[in-house]
């Protein structure tokens, strides 16, 4: 009896753990949200990967055709992946880091409040490669196209404007409303000996 | 039970947020206590649960586990390690709890807190390893402590830098703990497959325990007989079996040779068939048993039609039942004193002797397939023949050659070739002789017999070619079919995945 209830505790483990979302299949967890929900987990993970960062990118809303494929996040870098069904499964990765290089990128004009912006084109013939970096106080995002259709580089404006930066006290105030003020984001000046 | 509790207080948001100001409690107070020394001594410690030392961990263990052939504490030790890092992962996606909060981390981290990688992995690398690498008993008792201390230290460095959560770790551990724990005690029991070191051939069972304790109730249950005494019995000659000798409760005491099959057996004899088809063909029958029961029912069979053609051969002693489907005892008489024919002066009268065994089995439309030194016996100067479970009847042609062309390499190991030929010209004609030859070579000649050639620098084959009186041309061995062809693809594509999976294998479970 007992070698059964194991085989089973296993096998219900294995089909609980089969029907879970993996974070690297997250659909819509890197979304940009401003609610008291378990989904904001991602987006918290995000800002704690760099905790200097200022401004955290999330996905404000998914083009027709485009969806995210992969979210990886550590100590010092977080990433995720848009992809198309058209331009590719790697159209866009957006990676948040504490500094970027931007050496041989041009400075452009920034859409981004607070952010300077800048674009190294990579390819503009067979497809679509380019590295668009906003730096901002504490962080940098990458934006790294990699588009494979036929559009060229039609489709950046519409995915590149479903990425959205969220402010880090905003993400603050989430933690804390989360946790009825008692638990917050980063830790404060007279906690953090090392 | 545990864990399935907190997966499920997790979930529930709010009790997720009181476990997370529990911990954040706990983390703050332990943050506050950090020294710079404490610090450099905790990232000491939690690197042992990195990528790095797991792998070169894992690999060691996978290696030691490779070179004493314990193939199935290897697959259940690389299933249990996948399983613990996929359901880690699952959960992890499930709970998707952010690091520790308010904090300072210290320490490398990757994805989602809840439940710890690091410490799931590098607790179900300590218990794989003290279930595969550590005798059952007192030795993996005190492993165990050993191991609680190490991943209690590793957990509380990883806590201290925080780059767990206290709960995380908790989970973590009972999670490395229990998937591997299930597998090896559901898998591979102790009892059944103990660790060991002696560098044994996989066909080679072990005979202790409840196996010694089966095959004794059996014995006496199916055959009457009382066994005194169960000991492995030439080994150095058998491949595809566990040969034993039997001492038999009586006045005086007598023996038994009982040759001992299972699972394993069966499948060596696969993989065998399999090897063969691929090297030359379907030359002769090589269909592969669908079960240890017909493999021991040929084996048996073909010995007793070997007896009834009044072929030196041991008497039958029948088949008896160790484990129904999975273990069977194949019985028959002991040759008590006798010796191999490597060992003894080999004389005319042997010579004939070994000769007349092989004419005896073209009359009776039998061959043996695997005449070599092992299998020949000699006592009180009589040859005894013995191992039957490749024996066949009506051959072809083909392969009663072969026969008598090692019947004759056997007999001039220990003699000559002059003379061995000269007495089977009495009993052979010279075609049949030069036919012999013309069929054995390579793959033909059992292993040990070409050892022994190799051994002595002779070669006796290249000799007796000599002693014909015109050249013979060497009969094609090489048949190819379809089947064949399917095969070898079959084989280089599931060559080229082996290779793929094992370079999997190898990389850390962490990563």
């Amino acid at each position: 009896m007992r070698p059964a209830l194991a085989v089973s505790a296993v096998t219900i483990t294995v089909l609980l753990a089969g029907c879970s979302v993996r974070v690297g299949s997250v659909s819509a967890g890197v979304a940009c949200r401003n609610t008291a929900r378990v989904d904001n987990s991602v987006l918290v993970l995000l800002a704690q990967s760099v905790p200097t960062a200022q401004l955290i990118p999330c996905i404000a809303s998914v083009p027709a055709g485009w969806r995210p494929a992969g979210l990886h996040v550590t100590n010092g870098r977080a990433s995720f992946v848009v992809g198309s069904d058209r331009d590719g499964p790697k159209a866009l990765t957006v990676a948040l880091t504490r500094t970027c290089r931007i050496t041989g990128a041009t400075a452009v004009p920034s859409d981004v409040a607070g952010a300077r912006r800048y674009e190294r084109p990579r390819q503009v013939g067979h497809g679509y490669a380019d590295d668009r970096y906003y730096v901002y106080t504490g962080g940098c995002t990458t934006y790294t196209f990699d588009l494979t259709g036929q559009s060229r580089a039609v489709p950046v404006t519409e995915v590149a404007q479903a990425i959205r930066f969220v402010q880090r006290t905003e993400v603050a105030d989430l933690v804390r409303r989360m946790n009825d003020g008692r638990v917050v984001l980063d830790p404060t000046p007279e906690r953090s000996p090392t | 039970m545990l864990v399935f509790s907190l997966l499920a207080a997790l979930s529930s948001a709010r009790l997720g947020n009181r476990l997370t100001r529990v911990d954040h409690v706990l983390l703050v107070g332990i943050a506050n206590a950090r020294t710079p020394a404490l610090t450099d001594v905790c990232r000491a410690v939690s690197g042992l649960a990195s990528a790095l030392p797991i792998q070169i961990l894992w690999v060691g263990m996978l290696a030691v586990l490779v070179f004493f052939r314990r193939w199935r504490h290897l697959v259940v030790a690389i299933v249990a390690m996948a399983l613990t890092n996929a359901v880690t992962w699952n959960i992890a996606g499930v709970v998707r709890r952010p690091r520790p909060l308010g904090v300072n981390v210290l320490g490398r981290w990757e994805g989602f807190a809840m439940p710890s990688l690091p410490i799931a992995v590098f607790t179900a690398l300590l218990v794989i390893a003290l279930y595969c690498l550590v005798p059952h008993g007192r030795l993996r008792q005190y492993g165990k402590a050993a191991a609680t201390v190490v991943i209690g230290l590793v957990g509380v460095a990883r806590v201290y830098l925080a780059q767990d959560n206290p709960s995380d770790v908790l989970v973590g551990i009972v999670i490395g703990v229990t998937v591997p724990l299930v597998a090896f005690r559901l898998l591979v029991p102790s009892e059944v497959f103990p660790v060991s070191y002696r560098r044994r051939r996989t066909a080679h069972l072990e005979i202790t325990g409840l196996r010694y304790q089966a095959i004794c109730q059996a014995l006496e249950a199916q055959l009457g007989v009382l066994p005194v005494r169960i000991e492995p019995f030439g080994l150095a000659g058998s491949g595809g079996s566990t040969p034993l000798r039997v001492t038999v409760k009586g006045d005086p005491d007598s023996f038994l040779f009982c040759k001992l099959y299972a699972a394993n057996h069966l499948r060596s004899d696969r993989w065998y068939k399999l090897g063969r088809t691929l090297l030359y063909g379907g030359l002769e029958d090589e269909k592969a048993f669908n079960s240890v029961r017909r493999l021991v029912q040929y084996e048996d069979y073909a010995l007793r039609v070997l007896h009834s053609a009044r072929l030196p051969v041991p008497t039958p002693g029948g088949i008896v039942e160790i484990t129904p489907e999975r273990e069977y005892l194949l019985v028959m008489e002991f040759f008590d004193g006798a010796r191999e024919i490597g060992e003894v002066t080999v004389d005319d009268d042997l010579i004939d002797q070994g000769l007349r065994i092989i004419r005896r089995m073209w009359e009776a439309g039998l061959a043996h397939r695997d005449i070599k030194p092992a299998n020949l016996l000699v006592r009180d100067g009589r040859l005894l023949v013995i191992d039957s479970a490749f024996a066949q009847v009506r051959p072809s042609p083909w392969r009663q050659a072969v026969d008598l062309a090692n019947m004759m390499l056997v007999l001039a190991l220990r003699s000559d070739p002059h003379r061995v030929y000269r007495r089977a010209e009495q009993l052979f004609t010279t075609e049949e002789i030069a036919e012999a030859f013309a069929a054995t070579r390579g793959l033909t000649m059992p292993t040990q017999l070409r050892r022994l050639m190799r051994e002595q620098g002779r070669n006796l084959h290249a000799e007796f070619k000599k002693l014909l009186p015109y050249e013979v041309q060497p009969i094609a061995i090489q048949r190819w079919s379809w089947r064949r062809v399917v095969l070898m693809i079959a084989v280089v594509f599931a060559g080229f995945l082996g290779v793929f999976a094992v370079s999997q294998i190898l990389t850390s479970p962490l990563s």
